[in-house]
């Protein structure tokens, strides 16, 4: 599957659509978690791309995509070159190695029955990373230093004695242990507060600067995504609604609902208060939206200030607006 | 260093809420250990009994006929509870009967829950066909009448034996376990920590039983104890009715004999009456170990049953004094937190979540209460309602609305108040609504745990609440699973407006949610605050939000308010070190500022330093800080803040004062 000449991108997405529920055994059709979404990502220079969308977008279903908790119904994932449902045993556990994750609740991150150190005895044990005692515990303090942390303080304790801020930096240091390639951070910071979210924010940029490591950095909260994020991929109900750098889009948003998410951050000054009132439609609200089966035309017409008469036939195609910068919206068809 | 203790933000996440090594073991629960004991005691009595008694004696022509206990007359010494119709000793007989109806009941649980463990996990993991065949199966055998299956099955089967009995009864005893396991790995498949695992490498086996069979201790345990007393009882009604195994002695086949001997007419009281007592007493063990469990595993239930009660005490209000009190404020106060000091009384020493918090709520107004996580917010928000979670206790000052001390309150005065006056949007709200039950149900109880209403006018008011935040009428008859994150937390916030309060505390009523619901949700608060005129306390940790919905500001650090103010003059000028620190940390989308890192909290709250709270992280700190505590006094318009930098005149005093 390789072509010579070209570098085989680190992660390939290609197509993939993700369905739940539905099939014979059940009444309702399935709801459309994922719509052929498609992307390349590759190896280096090692960057942040961010996924970005409300919740129920599909930004979660993406990460446990690449992380193969499920598999796709239909379009394929590759890591190096090889779908994921290929790979060979020593791929397999090369893959698992190289892919890994942070999770957004600190406070969920660990069992409470075991101490901070099984974490470590797990990820040592089941990929062989060490020899000996003494190599496996230099590889951990090492691991530990990275992220600020020393192991003497933590390992031994048990995950609610440690702060969010420490639960949250242990699980980088447990990623970076690995010597991962890519980390999936589903929402690294959206539980945490001020200074702690510039502290997680601060490792991810060096992880990716001194060690390349690459990140798909999925969040709600675009103000984040523009402190650290090089490219960025707008979800909305399944389908990719913008496209591009992450500068481009966050100060010229081109889709109508990039523009809304744009407006609805708060601005931190109590003089530019919220002027219009938003309003969802109900029915937009809802999971049960998708029931009638995949909807034809565009998935943002309920809210859509611009909606014209074509939107309501297909789903607009992501149509190039500047260099990479692309949009699934007609207003921007030539 | 920081020490992060276990906050009441978890207790939402269930399987985290019990767990050997946090601070109170939960296994210390009365209901749980009583049950214990009784059923110990029980099993004492049927292993220990065969060393001080002959039990030889249970047998036939061991003694005299139909001889009562020995307190009755004509009882013998040899034959302390008498013997019966074939001369068999009554005491003899229980000693052996006891243990073979508890050994009956064990067996078929175990066999059962050890059937239902392995279905219920492939189910829950695999998926699938699996799953759909396996639930099919457990669903459908929970429909059988169990007992008339069993009486058919057995007078067909001779049963030789106990073990005999037992498999047949495990064949009604693993549905039960295999839907628990299936629901129990269905949840725990989603928490980050067993996904984790599974990209540490770790097998499915290895996740089953490390990662998530310990965090479903307490409902198998639960599940086990109920399955042992339902064995127990399908086995007893077999032996009644002479379908169990008839060589051995169990306490329902002394039934059975007593009462084909007609011991009932004969007034042989002492042959049938003490294996039914045995019986209840070994159902009221296990019965009690149960309840204990379902509390040990859902430590919510305890909260609701209280609630509950509320409903039937609906009397009127005592009057209460009001409190002299010169603090009147210039302006009217919804609610007034004086000089709160809520400490949580942990093994490994006193956590301050609460130092000496000062403030009010005045009537109408929006007060935002930030801080980052840890710093004792949602503490505040508990000991305003007076429910602050064990160890948590207040050990200081007063909760005032209109005029009373809610901290003096208590019982039905108490709860009165709470929820007539307050109430409470708790943090994660809308994941501690149960995905199960219709919003009618979960909003009608909440209702109905208050107040006495009909049908018709019940079902009118909950679809005026849905509207008073904007939803649909037919999310009435909605699951929550079927609702978006933000239409979830409006229904919360719809129950809390349901008994009309003057004060909604709202805790980090839209985290998590993304920055467009969120915008709804925080609509919705307004919009609510303007038509019911209530006050209303924001905590978060999103300055933008605060800065968007809140009238005046009061910002935490570590337990203690380091300053107060509008929210204009909180933004425009702030004050503190450490709010300057929260408004500069800001993310922006206007310009892409350097990440502006800095340590979290850095001092262990059991151990607070003496003088300033902020002093180990502030860049102006002097010696003064270090030694003094400031006190939160007014420097500007409504503007209050408690730093020395403030403060020279007094600085200088105590430096002289000093010298
Ligand atoms: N049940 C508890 N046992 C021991 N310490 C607790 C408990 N609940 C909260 N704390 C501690 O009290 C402090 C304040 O917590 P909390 O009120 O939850 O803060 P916030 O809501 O601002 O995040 C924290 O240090 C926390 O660890
Ligand atoms: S395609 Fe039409 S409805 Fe969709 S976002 Fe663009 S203008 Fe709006
Ligand atoms: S009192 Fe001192 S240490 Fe505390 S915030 Fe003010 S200047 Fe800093
Ligand atoms: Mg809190």
């Amino acid at each position: 599957m390789t072509q010579p000449g070209k570098a085989e991108p680190l992660l390939r997405i290609r197509d993939a659509t993700m369905e739940f529920g539905g099939g014979f055994l059940s009444s309702q059709p399935p709801l459309v978690a994922l719509d052929s979404f498609s992307l390349d990502l590759h190896e280096s220079p090692a960057q942040i791309t961010t996924i970005a969308g409300e919740s129920g977008s599909g930004k979660t279903t993406l990460a446990n995509l690449v992380l193969g908790f499920i598999s796709p119904t239909q379009g394929q994932i590759l890591y190096k070159g090889v779908d994921l449902s290929q790979l060979d045993r020593k791929q397999r556990l090369t893959y698992r190695q190289e892919v890994q994750a942070i999770f957004q609740d600190p406070y969920d991150v660990f069992n409470p029955f075991f101490r901070i150190q099984h974490t470590f005895n797990l990820v040592m044990r089941h990929f062989a990373l060490a020899q000996d005692k003494l190599e496996r515990r230099e590889l951990i303090e090492d691991a530990l230093n990275v992220v600020g942390l020393r192991g003497d303080e933590i390992l031994e304790k048990y995950p609610h004695q440690l702060s969010g801020g420490q639960r949250q930096r242990v699980m980088v240091a447990r990623a970076y242990l690995l010597r991962p390639r890519l980390i999936v951070a589903d929402e690294p910071v959206s539980a945490v507060d001020a200074s702690l979210r510039a502290m997680i924010l601060d490792i991810m940029l060096r992880l990716r600067d001194e060690h390349g490591i690459s990140f798909l950095y999925i969040t709600h909260d675009l103000s984040t995504a523009y402190q650290i994020g090089d490219n960025m991929i707008v979800l909305f109900q399944g389908i990719t609604a913008e496209t591009g750098d992450t500068g481009q889009i966050i100060q010229n948003p081109q889709h109508p609902y990039v523009q809304e998410l744009i407006n609805s951050i708060p601005v931190p000054d109590p003089k530019i208060k919220w002027d219009t009132d938003i309003r969802l439609p109900a029915e937009e609200t809802m999971r049960s939206q998708n029931a009638e089966g995949a909807p034809r035309g565009c998935r943002f017409y309920q809210r859509c200030p611009h909606r014209m008469d074509i939107c309501l036939e297909n789903q607009p195609p992501l149509i190039p607006v500047e260099g990479q910068h692309a949009v699934a919206c007609y207003l921007y068809e030539s | 260093m920081a020490v992060g203790q276990r906050t009441p933000d978890d207790a939402s996440a269930p399987a985290q809420g019990w767990g050997l090594n946090t601070w109170d073991s939960p296994w210390l629960n009365f209901k749980f250990l009583l049950g214990a004991g009784i059923v110990l005691l029980i099993l004492l009595f049927g292993l220990v009994g065969p060393f001080f008694w002959d039990t030889d004696l249970a047998y036939t022509g061991a003694g005299p006929l139909n001889k009562p206990p020995v307190w009755a007359e004509g009882g013998l010494p040899e034959h302390p509870l008498g013997t019966e119709s074939n001369g068999r000793d009554m005491l003899a007989q229980l000693i052996l009967a006891t243990p073979s109806s508890l050994k009956v009941g064990f067996l078929a649980a175990i066999i059962g829950m050890g059937i239902g463990m392995a279905l219920g996990s492939v189910a829950g993991y695999v998926g699938g066909w699996w799953d759909h065949v396996i639930r099919t199966l457990s669903d459908s055998a929970v429909t059988i009448p169990a007992l008339v299956v069993l009486v058919v099955i057995a007078s067909y089967v001779q049963m030789t034996d106990t073990t005999a009995m037992a498999l047949i009864l495990a064949l009604f005893a693993w549905p039960g376990p295999t839907r628990l396991v299936r629901s129990q790995v269905l949840t725990l498949r989603e928490r980050s920590y067993v996904r984790m695992a599974h990209l540490s490498g770790a097998s499915a086996l290895e996740i089953m039983f490390v990662e998530m069979l310990p965090n479903m201790l307490p409902w198998l345990a639960a599940s086990l104890t109920g399955g042992i007393s339902a064995a127990i009882l399908g086995a007893t009604g077999l032996e009644v009715l002479g379908l169990g195994p008839t060589r051995v002695p169990s306490l329902g086949l002394i039934i059975n004999q007593a009462t084909t001997n007609a011991a009932l007419v004969r007034g042989l009281v002492w042959w049938w009456l003490p294996p039914i007592i045995i019986l209840m007493v070994i159902f009221v063990g296990f019965f009690l170990m149960t309840i204990g469990l379902d509390e040990i595993a859902n430590p919510r239930i305890r909260q609701f049953s209280s609630t509950r009660r509320e409903r039937t005490a609906a009397g009127e209000l005592p009057p209460v004094e009001p409190v002299e009190d010169g603090t009147a404020g210039e302006e009217e106060a919804a609610l007034e937190v004086d000089d709160l000091h809520v400490h949580y009384f942990t093994p490994r020493g006193e956590v301050i979540a609460a130092n000496g918090v000062n403030f009010s709520v005045r009537k109408g107004e929006i007060l935002g209460l930030v801080g980052e996580s840890g710093c004792g917010k949602t503490t505040v928000a508990m000991a305003i309602l007076q429910v602050v979670q064990p160890p948590g206790r207040i050990v200081q000052g007063a909760v005032r609305i209109e005029e009373r001390d809610l901290v003096s309150l208590s019982g039905r005065d108490l709860r009165r108040v709470r929820w007539r006056d307050l109430a409470l949007v708790p943090q994660g709200a809308m994941n501690s609504l149960n995905p199960v039950t219709p919003i009618r149900e979960q909003m009608a109880d909440a209702i109905l745990a208050h107040e006495n209403i009909g049908r018709a006018e019940l079902e009118q008011r909950i679809l005026n609440l849905l509207n008073d935040v904007g939803l649909p009428e037919r999310v009435i008859d909605m699951f929550p699973h079927e609702l978006s994150g933000g239409m979830k937390q409006r229904v919360c916030i719809a129950m809390s407006i349901a008994l009309n309060p003057q004060v909604i505390i709202a805790d980090e009523p839209t985290s998590a949610l993304d920055v467009v619901v969120q915008r709804v949700v925080a609509q919705t608060l307004l919009e609510v605050k303007e038509r019911l005129g209530v006050s209303m306390v924001m905590i978060g940790h999103d300055m933008g939000l605060q800065a968007q919905l809140v009238d005046r500001i009061a910002v935490m650090y570590a337990g203690n308010l380091v300053e107060v103010a509008p929210v204009e003059s909180a933004f425009a000028e702030p004050l503190h070190p450490y709010t300057q620190l929260l408004i500069e940390s800001i993310p922006s989308i206007r310009e892409r500022k350097p990440l502006n890192v800095t340590e979290g909290l850095t001092h262990d709250l059991r151990d607070p330093p003496p003088g300033c709270i902020f002093q180990f992280r502030c860049k102006h700190v002097e010696r003064i800080c270090r030694e003094r505590r400031p006190e939160l006094v007014e420097r500007d318009d409504d503007h209050l803040v408690a730093c020395w930098l403030y403060e020279p005149e007094r600085h200088s005093l105590i430096e002289l004062e000093e010298a």
